[in-house]
């Protein structure tokens, strides 16, 4: 059961409710957050959530974007010496870095060693940032970009 | 107990911030408490922007300065307080917030309120702020 309160926005009442919760995300672009506790007007559908749910919300996405992360052809992927190089700074600074330590570069573990997204990289290098769109369409034309780079390339028919 | 007989009028004279504000000891006693809403889109921002969960606004929220934006804009947070336009009746006011180098080098843009008679705060929006003042 819950109480109501008056919304912030219109003359509707505002109850706890558990559903889903629409969101935007940099990397995976909209998903809907199954299970979410709201606090939401009846007539505006204005929400508000608390900041433990908030918690669970980012951990639904980070869980989502690993997933999308780990399934990535591990040829996309370069070793931290070599992702530090591509920046510019030693890999002491790579490791330290804020933002990095944060996932502005994808990454996976393989063997207990790191491994960071090479198109994650370079975005990173360009705007400091490194989420690139991790959504079906944009994976896929990358992955056609790099195979018609490879055939330019290569002579044999 | 309301939050009106917490409300200070601030006495340095400012150019935008003239207003009431909360007390940030009372917005982090409220942090503290875990007394705090967000709304979603404030929310996808603090992701999209920082990559910050729930734990690194609170933390954030209490590194905040009250001492006006316009005496050190690099130091000082405090930017502005307005009354939210929602509760004509209310004394509910918005508090804004422009905080350089707030958290683990990033700089934050936020506001938030506390409505009259209530003690929840919730926070309407929390983005990266992207101009840095040169002094």
């Amino acid at each position: 059961m819950s109480r109501k309160t008056k919304c912030e926005y219109c003359d509707g009442s505002v109850t706890k409710v558990k559903g889903i919760l629409p969101f935007k995300s940099k990397a995976l672009g909209a998903v809907t957050v199954p299970e979410i506790e709201q606090h939401k007007c009846s007539k505006c559908g204005n929400t508000v959530i608390s900041l433990d749910e908030a918690d669970k919300v980012t951990e639904f996405i980070r869980i989502k974007e690993q997933e999308i992360i780990n399934n990535l052809p591990a040829c996309d992927f370069i070793s931290l010496n070599q992702a530090a190089e591509r920046l510019g700074i030693t890999k002491q600074a790579f490791s330290k870095h804020p933002r990095i330590k944060r996932g502005f570069i994808y990454s996976i573990i393989i063997d207990n060693k790191k491994y960071f997204y090479k198109r994650s990289v370079e975005a990173f290098k360009e705007t400091k940032d490194g989420r690139v769109s991790l959504s079906y369409s944009s994976i896929i034309n990358q992955i056609d970009v790099s195979v018609k780079a490879d055939q330019i390339n290569d002579p044999t028919p | 107990m309301g939050r009106f007989k917490h409300q200070i009028r601030l006495q340095i004279p400012r150019p935008l911030a003239a207003g009431w504000l909360i007390p940030l000891k009372t917005v982090r006693a409220r942090v503290n408490a875990n007394d705090v809403l967000i709304q979603p889109d404030a929310l996808q921002d603090a992701q999209n922007d920082f990559n910050w969960s729930g734990v690194e606004i609170k933390q954030a929220l209490l590194k905040l300065n009250d001492k006006n934006y316009y005496d050190n804009k690099l130091k000082n947070h405090y930017y502005d307080a307005k009354p939210h336009e929602s509760y004509p009746a209310e004394n509910t006011y918005i508090d804004y917030y422009r905080a350089h180098n707030l958290l683990d080098g990033e700089s934050v843009y936020t506001h938030f309120y506390i409505r009259e008679h209530k003690t929840t705060v919730i926070i309407n929006s929390f983005k990266e702020l992207y101009n840095v003042p040169e002094d």
